[in-house]
């Protein structure tokens, strides 16, 4: 029987025994000590698991605590105990072990994580979202959007609108039209002047889209303005932001899970997890895009008008749209991004050029679909 | 004092010979600088992360508390004080039990801040109570299960002295304009550092609120120079480059991604300033003020250090999407570490263990998630 030096606290004071522990055949635990006879004897003990070679401390019963640094020893010892004796967790600490010991291990780690991370994203996510989503009562979605709207209102950030009331009713009949032929019976449009916001349009939880006086005034076609809402109504039809809502929520304790810091997550992952949100958000886009390329068509509207008004948006976008995290209070910068968030901005989306783009490819497909069904 | 003491020998076990224990008094008793050393390595570590982070998403979240007590382990059994490691004993289910318990309030939370602002600051109030319980258990747990020479680290604050220096001094804060922030910090400092003991010896404090409302003078006038200086520098090159870009001034645009990107950049330089001057001088200072029975501590960081390491910390877990957490972590503590020293003055032989107390987790992981962590 092979014995391995370690180093003996009484538990009661910081002095230091040099001891040897060892197992007999029975499986009971040694200690004996280089300057008495004395001996402790152990039956109920817990052998730490092992990580790296940093030196194991093993809690005897009493409050005794023997450190034995020859870690190679130890485990070689353990081994020797019966397997069928050994607690589950204790195997499984093992693996751990040989998991994190090796390269090869944490390269099989870093897949299994980079996969996981991977499908989660692309399929779990939406999944989830679509899940929270169809769990939502229409009721509270509705709630979510109002008290959206009145943050931007106590932001100052949405203004009454200064529109004439016939040029505001003129809208609104168009608006009635488009809502009854697409079936979207829920949403309700509201005018705003935003100075800050600028040309802007965006649909809020519960179906309310807000039109801002000044993309009103930037239209030079009232077909433009169609085209936008249709647009709009397109994320309402599509519950678009709440379900964004809920997609960019779970990738948040997602990414809090794999640094498994919170505040390490919130500096430094703030890249990533917009990066992942606006790629939802442009498969959202294109699917609105979509939508509303099928009611120009439908109304005889030319689906360029579209493009032409998103890029003189771009050509303006965002004056005044400063980053989030500059605002001074902590509280009320957490509520602007989230504000942000709960509505889609039109002009606030930096890819609108390729949008653009996208409106002009989805309307040669719709060309050709509209070719085909000829 | 023996300032001279370079890295440990570790051969070098107790400083105090056996008879020097009877004749001991303060003045007599010669003290030995010892540096803590830490041995953990980055790539070791980061091979531990990568497994933990992948057995915690395979298992739900429901391993991330097996993996904090194994990454903890690995960070205390590489800090060396003399010939000696620090252990680390949490149970990893009282960890599960606390995490469940604040994932509940947070998501309550967060459904509460969905539904109405107003329901949110209402359960935020609501909450309010639980600051002091939380304070105090996710001190003691953290101390109670740190041990080192199998001695048990302690913490006895009090329910109504944790309540005066959280939730109340915020309020103070608040009500003379930050003015108070400063003693409030003090107090805290002195408060957490006196009622945590190692085994029956309690630590002392001889700090004073002075050094506290230099060190947030300094804070506040860096960062005004930092957001006017750079806010002027800022807005002078956008208006040059839209004057450049455009012959009419009429059409001109600014240009917004420009803005934004110096906009994050200064608004990231002003946060890396207040971490690291604010973490350096406080953490130095805490230190230097604390005391343990007749052992004097010493913690000398140096600003730019802390500033470079923060910096590039930053930079490289962004560039790695998060992998170089653990090599940032390990960066941090090697300096960190590196720098104390232990003026010890007591045996090392001579500390006595105080009653042993059972603490759940709960009040760890909320200080884990409102970013409370003390370190040992």
């Amino acid at each position: 029987m092979s014995a391995i030096p370690c180093r003996y606290f009484d538990g009661h004071d910081s002095r230091c025994r040099e001891a040897a522990i060892a197992i007999t055949t029975s499986g009971e635990w040694v200690v004996a000590f280089e300057d008495s006879a004395e001996r402790l004897v152990a039956t109920e003990v817990r052998i730490p698991n092992r990580i790296s070679d940093t030196p194991r401390f093993i809690h005897l019963p009493g409050g005794a605590v023997c450190e034995v640094r020859d870690n190679d020893a130890l485990d070689e010892l353990r081994a020797r105990l019966r397997r069928d004796r050994e607690p589950r967790s204790e195997t499984f600490g093992r693996l751990v072990h040989r998991l994190d010991s090796t390269w090869r291990g944490a390269a099989a780690a870093l897949v299994v994580t980079a996969a996981i991370l991977y499908s989660f994203t692309r399929w779990g996510a939406p999944a989830v979202a679509g899940l929270a989503v169809a769990a939502t009562p229409q009721g509270v979605e509705a709630l979510i959007g109002e008290n959206a709207l009145t943050l931007f209102q106590q932001f100052n950030l949405l203004e009454p609108s200064e529109l004439e009331p016939n040029r505001r009713n003129e809208i609104l009949a168009e608006f009635a039209a488009m809502r009854e032929d697409m079936g979207v019976e829920n949403s309700e449009l509201r005018f705003h002047s935003a100075d800050g916001l600028g040309p802007n349009a965006f649909a809020l939880p519960g179906g309310t889209i807000v039109i801002t006086d000044q993309l009103v005034d930037l239209a030079e076609h009232d077909e433009e303005i169609v085209a936008v809402l249709a647009h709009e109504l397109g994320h309402v039809n599509g519950r678009h932001v709440i379900r964004r809502l809920a997609q960019t929520s779970s990738m948040l304790v997602l990414w809090t899970a794999f640094t498994g810091d919170v505040s390490v997550a919130a500096l430094a992952l703030l890249g990533p997890e917009r990066l992942i949100a606006l790629s939802y958000s442009r498969s959202f886009e294109r699917e609105a895009d979509q939508f509303a390329t099928d009611y120009l068509f439908r109304a005889g509207i030319a689906p360029t008008r579209l493009g032409d008004i998103l890029e003189r948006l771009e050509e303006r976008a965002g004056t005044g749209n400063l980053p989030s995290f500059l605002a001074s209070h902590p509280g009320a910068k957490l509520r602007a991004r989230n504000a942000e968030e709960a509505a889609e901005g039109l002009s606030s989306h930096p890819e609108t050029s390729a949008r653009a783009n996208n409106a002009e490819e989805v309307t040669e497909d719709a060309h050709a679909d509209t070719t085909d069904r000829e | 004092m023996n300032d001279d003491a370079g890295p440990v020998d570790p051969g070098g076990e107790s400083p105090v010979s056996p008879p020097e224990l009877h004749s001991r008094s303060v003045a007599e008793t010669s003290s030995q600088a010892r540096q803590l050393r830490f041995t953990g390595d980055g790539r070791e570590y980061f091979r531990i992360w990568i497994v933990n982070v992948a057995l915690t998403l395979l298992t739900l979240g429901i391993y991330s508390a097996w993996a904090k007590v194994r990454a903890r382990r690995y960070l205390y059994g590489n800090v060396w004080l003399g010939d000696d490691a620090f252990d680390y004993t949490a149970n990893p289910v009282a960890i599960l039990r606390g995490r469940l318990l604040v994932a509940t309030v947070l998501v309550l939370l967060w459904f509460a801040q969905i539904l109405s602002i107003w329901y949110y600051y209402a359960a935020f109030l609501a909450l309010m109570p639980l600051v002091p319980w939380v304070v105090v258990r996710a001190r003691s747990f953290q101390l109670r299960r740190s041990e080192y020479r199998g001695i048990a680290f302690g913490f006895s604050g009090k329910y109504w002295d944790a309540a005066v220096w959280y939730p109340l001094s915020w309020v103070a804060s608040i009500a003379t304009l930050g003015l108070a922030r400063p003693f409030t910090v003090f107090g805290r400092d002195r408060f957490l550092v006196t009622e945590s003991s190692f085994g029956n010896r309690t630590f002392g404090y001889v700090g004073t609120p002075r050094p506290y409302y230099g060190m947030y003078v300094v804070t506040v006038i860096v960062v005004g120079v930092l957001y006017i200086g750079g806010g002027i520098l800022l807005f002078a090159v956008v208006v040059a480059r839209t004057m450049a870009s455009s012959s009419d001034p009429g059409t001109a645009v600014p240009d917004v991604a420009f803005m934004m990107i110096g906009g994050v950049v200064l608004g990231g330089s002003v946060l890396l300033f207040i971490a690291a001057y604010l973490r350096t001088r406080l953490l130095s200072y805490r230190w230097n003020s604390s005391r343990l029975g007749n052992n004097e501590f010493k913690l000398d960081l140096s600003f730019s250090t802390m500033l470079w390491l923060y910096a590039s910390n930053t930079v490289a877990i962004m560039a790695t999407f998060g992998l170089f957490v653990p090599f940032a972590r390990i960066r941090v503590l090697r300096y960190v570490l590196g720098q104390f020293l232990v003026f010890q003055r007591d045996d090392a032989n001579s500390f006595e263990s105080g009653e042993r107390q059972r603490v759940g987790a709960t009040g760890a992981e909320a200080a884990g998630e409102f970013g409370l962590e003390i370190g040992i």
